[in-house]
């Protein structure tokens, strides 16, 4: 008879602390009377001490290089006194912001850009839910074994993945192709003209999925047992409470790896540099951080590469500051 | 409470660590004694000359490395520069020694003006002289030859083609052979290539006057060049497979592309890709516009140049003019497969390259290939061409834009970018 309440004091301790719901504004209020009362003057001291080591590596690999480039955005180079004579260089202000959203190359790449997120980021979330449930399902055999094959293709790096994609890709030599040609089938060349997004799209997916499952699952692991024998006992069959029960409690953690796939989508880079090399339907601008490295590291123009870096910090900043902001909405008028 | 100091007294070791490494790789080379010079080379068997020199010179020792190839080079050097950990030589294709010399890291070589003079030709030293100084000591030159498989069209009956028209019609008959074969594979990363073909057409994409760049490369000529190609792309006469991707390669391996357009160099690559194709491959001039005046572009080919902050100057510069310029330096590069820059490693008889051990005719041909080679103005920003010309023609090729916009838009954005 004590298991009971061990189990639901544990379930629902889980579920606060995966959620954040409605006992978190509890802890809110009594927090910081309890922090006033412990912090006496020796221990912030040493708080200080503790933390001086992040504080140094976040001014030194983060503040100072964002200054940095912020500074090197502003100058530009000015044609030097001869034919080959040294390019001096001047302060442009924001002549290398104009020049970059000026140029119709960012704004293709931008598009892009958006056609990439619109189909990855929905895809990507809709699969990985879709996938925990099925995980969370009771009686699914080879649970560990499923867990792990899902999760799995997030081990390998980008570079490799996108890299066996691509031989995956090449009509010539893709066991794929080969074997549909085996059953008289021609698959599309994905690598050709624009269906190229949806081969880039693929290897994001492939790499992408096993983790944001598995972030759910977890989630979906702090539900309390009760509710959904409640439910059970009420009459829902397994899709009802997948519904009803499983999916409501798993919506904050799907907003946040929402959110982060968002980001993750404004920086892809190495998937489409990589499968670049064997096609030429990947152009340098293809994306706008591979237009950065084309400025910075094809052209040697790192002024205009920080001004276009800069740029999509602050739109991505700006994105998850909407996101957030959306959210907090959301839920206050959920409230 | 000890729990907790231990990790954090760890973190900040580990930091201090990490620092002292960062700050620890300064120069501290010391300027008497044996010295040894950082050489940046990607060229092949270069290490094998590099070897040579340090067994009879243990006063100056050479390392080379190869931290970046090719068109990765010029960013490698021009930040190690900017970092204060450049080498003190690198090896520099010629069409990237512009963007060396107005980035201002290059140290001239006019002291050594008068071997160089009499090792070179005019032309061949025109490609490394910037504003009146030399910047370079040319290693290997890139005349360039249609390479093709002799076996396949002793097979099918052909013959190289001497002007683009037959060079038309030759491609129109190779796409009847069995095989889906193809004469040539057209791809947009070549974007020197491209340059070449509309330079052999008398196009000028830079020119330098009245203290200002103007250029031209939305031209009739290059426009004609474009034409021609946009005509084998669209009837699918050539293949379009990007250079160096598993397509190419295997197109190339199995024979199902017969040819390509190569610098002199193009036997050491591809008997390195190719190691079953010894004795299949032949070279022929490339094909011309004009007949009554033929004219040849360079692929690649590359120099050495010496780093304005190597604090070794003259024994680079020693090291440079031995390895490329000496005729014993000439001599050696010619016994490692390179067609030199100096005249004499061009004059002395050689024996055929190892991927065609029979074709006697091959280095002549080079020779002559050399002979009509096109003087080049190259700009200050060729890379963006480049990359520009890979970009446009790639979108062309692939009909996401129009093959209309290839040379506007390529004019537009090499223009822009000299305007600074």
């Amino acid at each position: 008879m004590t298991t009971p309440t061990i189990e639901k004091s544990r379930a629902r301790g889980g579920a606060s602390a995966g959620t954040g719901g409605d006992r978190k504004g509890n802890d809110m209020t009594t927090a910081p009377s309890t922090k006033r009362v412990s912090l006496t003057r020796p221990h912030h001291l040493f708080a200080w001490v503790l933390i001086a080591p992040a504080i140094v590596l976040f001014v030194f690999v983060f503040i100072i290089p964002i200054i940095y480039s912020g500074g090197l955005s502003l100058m530009g180079t000015a044609a030097g006194s001869s034919a080959y004579g040294v390019r001096e260089e001047v302060f442009v202000g924001l002549g290398n912001y104009a020049k970059v959203l000026q140029d119709p190359t960012f704004w293709t790449s931008l598009g892009n850009l958006v056609v990439y997120a619109a189909f990855l980021v929905p895809i990507m979330m809709l699969t990985s839910m879709l996938l925990a449930l099925l995980l969370d399902l009771p009686r699914i055999g080879l649970r560990a074994f499923n867990r792990m094959a899902i999760f799995l293709p997030y081990g390998v790096p980008s570079v490799i993945a996108a890299l066996m994609w691509g031989f995956l890709y090449v009509p010539e030599i893709s066991p794929i192709y080969q074997l549909g040609e085996a059953f008289g089938l021609q698959f599309p060349t994905l690598l050709r003209g624009d269906l190229v997004m949806t081969a880039i799209i693929n290897v994001v997916l492939w790499g992408g999925i096993g983790f944001n499952t598995i972030i759910l699952y977890t989630s979906l692991q702090s539900l309390p047992k009760e509710q959904i024998d409640a439910a059970r006992i009420d009459g829902c069959n397994e899709p009802r409470i997948a519904w009803y029960i499983k999916l409501p409690h798993i919506v904050p953690a799907t907003i946040l790896t929402g959110l982060f796939s968002v980001i993750g989508a404004l920086q892809v880079y190495s998937e489409p540099q990589m499968l670049s090399s064997l096609t030429p339907a990947i152009s340098s601008t293809y994306f706008p951080l591979m237009r950065v490295y084309r400025d910075a590291f094809a052209h040697d123009d790192l002024n205009s590469a920080s001004a276009a870096s800069i740029i999509l910090a602050l739109a991505t900043v700006l994105l998850s500051l909407l996101v957030l902001g959306g959210q907090r909405l959301a839920a206050r008028r959920n409230a | 409470m000890a729990s907790r100091v231990r990790p954090a007294i760890a973190t900040v070791g580990i930091l201090a660590l990490a620092l002292t490494a960062c700050s620890g790789s300064g120069s501290d080379e010391a300027t008497d004694g044996p010295v040894t010079l950082e050489f940046w080379a990607w060229g092949s068997n270069i290490d094998k000359r590099v070897e040579v020199w340090n067994t009879a010179n243990p006063d100056i020792q050479v390392n080379i490395s190869a931290p970046a190839s090719g068109a990765d080079m010029p960013v490698r050097v021009l930040s190690a520069v900017r970092a204060g950990d450049g080498p003190d030589i690198a090896q520099a294709e010629y069409t990237q020694m512009p963007t060396y010399v107005s980035a201002g890291v290059l140290a001239p070589l006019d002291s050594d003006r008068k071997t160089l003079e009499s090792a070179y030709s005019p032309t061949v030293l025109e490609t490394v002289s910037f504003d009146d100084s030399i910047y370079g000591v040319p290693q290997d030159l890139g005349p360039a030859l249609f390479v093709y498989r002799n076996d396949l069209f002793a097979q099918y009956g052909l013959t190289p083609a001497a002007t683009w028209d037959d060079f038309r019609a030759l491609a129109e008959q190779v796409r009847t052979l069995d095989g889906n074969r193809y004469l040539f594979n057209f791809s947009s990363i070549d974007a020197d290539q491209f340059m070449g073909l509309a330079l052999q057409n008398g196009a000028e994409w830079w020119d330098y006057s009245d203290e200002k760049w103007g250029v031209d490369i939305d031209s009739a000529q290059t426009q004609e060049v474009l034409d021609f190609w946009q005509g084998m792309v669209e009837d699918d006469l050539v293949s379009t497979y990007q250079t160096g991707s598993p397509e190419q390669i295997e197109a190339t391996a199995s024979g199902r592309v017969l040819g390509t357009i190569a610098g002199a160099w193009a036997p050491g690559p591809l008997l390195n890709q190719y190691p079953d194709t010894v004795g299949l491959w032949s070279a022929s001039q490339i094909p011309q516009w004009d007949t009554a005046d033929p004219r040849v572009f360079a692929r690649g080919g590359s120099a050495n140049v010496i780093l304005k902050e190597s604090p070794h100057y003259e024994q680079a510069l020693e090291f440079i003019t031995w390895l490329n310029a000496s005729d014993e330096g000439a001599e050696g590069l010619v016994e490692v497969n390179k067609f030199t820059g100096a005249l004499h490693g061009q004059e002395i008889d050689r024996t055929p390259p190892e991927l065609m051990p029979e074709d006697t005719e091959y280095w002549p041909s080079a020779t002559e290939a050399a002979s009509k080679l096109v003087s080049v103005q190259w700009g200050p920003n060729t890379q963006v061409a480049f990359t520009a010309i890979t970009d446009e023609l790639g979108n062309a090729i692939e009909g996401t834009s129009p093959w209309a916009d290839v040379l506007p838009k390529v004019q537009d954005i090499v223009q822009k970018d000299l305007a600074g």
